[in-house]
């Protein structure tokens, strides 16, 4: 009869293989699932908004036959018409959902200085080449051309709108704020000055959110913008540029990568380490280094504060490698 | 911990409110772990993505039912684990469950050194957790692979803890029993 400790580090050993699996969610997964969401969960609000519009259409007209203030409908029956016919239109702005659909004045492709945009949005170009891909009440979509420069002030953006800054390798999106994009020798770098902006590389690194008084420069997918983001103190882009770049090479060079982007930020962020060390472990499941991911991978998550994960961790470490030195180290996970 | 509930009392306070911005707050925050969660139990990222849609769009339509009595996640979770399981217990009626041909009797033998990447020792694994008795194997994903203790795993779930450990208990030892009958517990390795 086994021990309920025994059952539960028999069961963690056994399921070691699915709990490895993490399951993490793209960014342009994230962003297509929410666009999905929002329309659905829109629609019935607009639809709310139409049905309010008719309750008031219908309130409207029964106060005009029964208090009698239409002095100019010669039947009940044609105020009564001339008043609902008003429900579905724009002319009653204060409750109809949606931006007014005035028309918009065809705008130049390249931006010059500053510019009032049709959303109420202003950007300003400081320098190089900034392309207006898109520009309605909704919408605002600008690129940039490589060592170009842009400001934006950001009006309220409303619902299925958006305010993209597109880069050569990133989407920078807002929503109402102030933020200058500029590219630079490879490199993209966002400041915002008011609000926050949602910064989404297009080479697949993750997105981040940057706040008011932070300025984020997302370096170039090589070895140099590694040294750079390292030198910089951004440990953590650092060692992603490294995991990415593993990503795309083989062999040795590729285990080496890992291991670099895994190491460097082992203690200050054991979280996103553990994320670099699961997915080493699945890809190089064997062979040089391959005791090395085991181990770290539970000890990020032992420094992480997640001892459950630690313990799968060293049970998977012990099992896989019973011989190694520090197999009897995982056991204090 | 004070600032953490102030902070969700004010998000909900907006979510309330129609504003736009605290629902694209709550999804970014939750997303990832409603999908992780979801593809616990579900057979494929894209039914998992589904889960998080309808999570998610139940969640703003129906946030007048959340009573504050517990964390907004914990919420979400308890809608997610829901949600899921309907998925799987229509699978389940369609006799589907193992469509892509795997068979518990032919994986027997020691599973590969290559567990965490072999895609088959995962997917037999899979298919030994979907013959636990459906509560019992919720309560032994969210604890074994989800990494929640008992006390929020009986707030998911909605019932007692000692509920949970009890189910815990008989799941643990469902799983290695059939593990073992297929000959696949780590210990049986080498005999």
């Amino acid at each position: 009869m086994k021990s309920e400790d025994e059952l539960a580090a028999e069961v963690a050993r056994i399921l070691a293989p699915l709990s490895a699996e993490q399951h993490p969610m793209s960014v342009d997964r994230e962003r297509d699932l929410w666009l999905k969401i929002s329309a659905k969960v829109e629609a019935p609000q607009a639809y709310r908004g139409w049905l309010w519009l008719g309750a008031a259409a219908v309130v409207a007209a029964a106060l005009m036959l029964f208090v009698g203030q239409q002095p100019e409908a010669s039947t009940p029956t044609e105020a009564a018409g001339r008043v609902a016919s008003v429900s579905p239109g724009p002319s009653t702005p204060g409750l109809t959902p949606g931006a007014p659909a005035t028309p918009i004045e065809p705008q130049p492709r390249w931006l010059e200085g500053r510019r009032a945009l049709p959303s109420g949005s202003t950007a300003i170009a400081l320098s190089g080449r900034v392309e207006v891909l898109e520009s309605t009440h909704e919408k605002t979509r600008l690129k940039l051309a490589a060592g170009a420069a842009v400001e934006s002030i950001v009006a309220p953006i409303p619902a299925g709108g958006y305010y993209v800054v597109q880069t050569p390798t990133a989407t920078v999106s807002v929503r109402g704020t102030r933020f200058v994009t500029r590219t630079e020798a490879g490199a993209t770098e966002v400041i915002v000055t008011e609000g926050k902006v949602h910064v989404a590389p297009t080479d697949g690194r993750r997105a981040r959110l940057v706040v008011a008084g932070e300025r984020l420069r997302l370096e170039p997918l090589s070895e140099a913008g590694a040294q750079a983001a390292m030198d910089a103190g951004d440990a953590l882009g650092a060692a992603e540029i490294l995991v990415h770049l593993s990503r795309r090479s083989t062999g040795l060079g590729a285990r080496n990568l890992h291991l670099r982007a895994g190491r460097s930020i082992q203690t200050s962020h054991p979280r996103e380490a553990a994320a670099i060390w699961a997915e080493a472990v699945r890809v190089y499941p064997t062979g040089m280094h391959a005791e090395e991911f085991a181990f770290r991978l539970g000890e990020a998550w032992h420094l992480s504060g997640e001892p459950a994960r630690a313990r799968t961790a060293g049970a998977q470490f012990r099992q896989r490698f019973p011989a190694a030195s520090r197999a009897q180290l995982t056991t204090a996970w | 911990m004070v600032d953490a509930r102030e902070a969700e009392a004010e998000l909900i306070e907006r979510l309330r409110a129609g504003d736009e911005r605290a629902y694209r707050s709550l999804y970014r925050d939750h997303s990832g772990d409603v999908f992780r969660l979801a593809r616990r139990f579900v057979y494929s990222d894209a039914e998992a993505e589904e889960v998080v849609q309808e999570v998610f769009i139940s969640a703003f339509r129906y946030l007048d039912r959340f009573r504050g009595q517990s964390r907004l996640k914990t919420w979400l979770y308890r809608v997610t684990v829901n949600r899921a399981l309907k998925r799987k217990r229509w699978w389940t009626r369609r006799r589907e469950v193992g469509a892509d041909g795997l068979d518990l009797r032919a994986s027997r033998g020691p599973l590969p050194d290559t567990l965490a990447s072999d895609r088959q020792a995962i997917a037999v694994l899979q298919t030994l957790l979907d013959t636990i008795e459906i509560r019992k194997r919720t309560v032994l994903i969210l604890h074994e692979l989800e990494g929640m203790d008992t006390k929020q795993i009986a707030e998911v779930l909605g019932c007692p803890r000692s509920t949970v450990l009890t189910r815990l208990a008989r799941a643990r030892a469902e799983l290695v029993k059939r593990a073992t009958s297929a000959g696949i517990a780590p210990d049986q390795e080498g005999r």
